[in-house]
């Protein structure tokens, strides 16, 4: 069983914030996109990366009260809850794409250990479904050769790592740092298509 | 057999009619060649002609003449801005609008 010290738990919530803000602009603007167009499937973009950007930001908040509380039954709630709260953000990109902390005690140290703040069943679920986002994020690159389809496909992919890092147990921060990759990925496509003419 | 037609949303017919207009520039683009390059009927085109009008997006140039030309507003030209921006994002995630 790997532990997690205080300092790397500090790191994994602040990407994991970092993460959250980022798919929480990417869903504003898939919004906007529906709004402009009408295009329902923009809509369940947006819903997707909202549920996901709400999954992290409750994430990094039910730990931050785990860990002050020292209370093991929320953390077991809050990772089910924001895992099922992925699942459901990741059938939403399926179909939509279809073609931290204040200093703890050691004893708090002991309490974070990975299996706590994973659900390996509901992560595996995530990696299927992620294979299938992934699948169609390259049938969609292969065929229209964008390179905004790029950053995207890309930024699926690197999710899809994050996902792995986890089920492979190799490393719960090298997952976080994988998942802000990926987040970044999206970001930069969300800057250039709103810059380029 | 003919090719089964893709299916063209009410927007990018819009913006379709708009980018013909915009080619043409400053001259403005007659009905015929909208109607052309937009792939549309007549019934149809003339219907989304006076929507784009009543938005503001399109004017006729020449109110008086019997040969109807069309230009691009201020707002046409920021509307067709936007609606590429949007493409690109949608067509990056595989989304067709």
């Amino acid at each position: 069983m790997q532990d997690i010290t205080p300092d790397q738990l500090g790191a994994i919530l602040l990407l994991e914030t970092i993460s959250a803000t980022i798919a929480l602009l990417v869903s504003h603007y898939s919004n906007k996109a529906f709004r402009f167009t009408q295009q329902k499937r923009l809509a369940d973009l947006s819903t997707g990366f909202l549920v996901l950007s709400a999954g992290m930001y409750g994430r990094v908040l039910g730990i931050l009260y785990a860990a002050v509380s020292s209370n093991l039954e929320t953390l077991t709630i809050v990772v089910i809850a924001t895992s099922f709260m992925r699942i459901m953000a990741y059938v939403l990109f399926v179909v939509s794409t279809r073609h931290t902390i204040s200093k703890m005690t050691p004893e708090l140290v002991m309490f974070m250990q990975i299996p706590l703040l994973v659900d390996f069943n509901l992560e595996t679920v995530g990696l299927i479904l992620l294979v299938i986002v992934v699948l169609q994020s390259l049938m969609n690159y292969m065929s229209t050769r964008s390179r905004y389809g790029l950053y995207v496909l890309v930024g699926f992919v690197l999710l899809l790592l994050s996902h792995s890092a986890i089920v492979t147990n190799s490393g719960y921060l090298l997952s976080q740092i994988l998942q802000l990759l990926a987040f970044l990925a999206l970001l930069v496509m969300l800057l250039k298509v709103g810059r380029e003419e | 057999m003919s090719p089964k037609r893709a299916y063209r949303s009410k927007i990018r017919i819009l913006a379709d009619m708009m980018q013909c207009i915009q080619e043409e520039g400053e001259e403005g683009a007659g009905p015929t060649k909208i109607l052309y390059s937009a792939n549309l009927s007549h019934d149809r085109l003339t219907q989304y002609l006076e929507e784009l009008i009543e938005k503001d997006l399109i004017v006729q140039m020449d109110e008086n003449s019997s040969n109807k030309t069309y230009r691009l507003t201020e707002k046409g030209r920021d509307f067709l801005r936007e609606f590429a921006k949007m493409e690109r994002f949608s067509e990056a995630f595989g989304i067709e609008i």
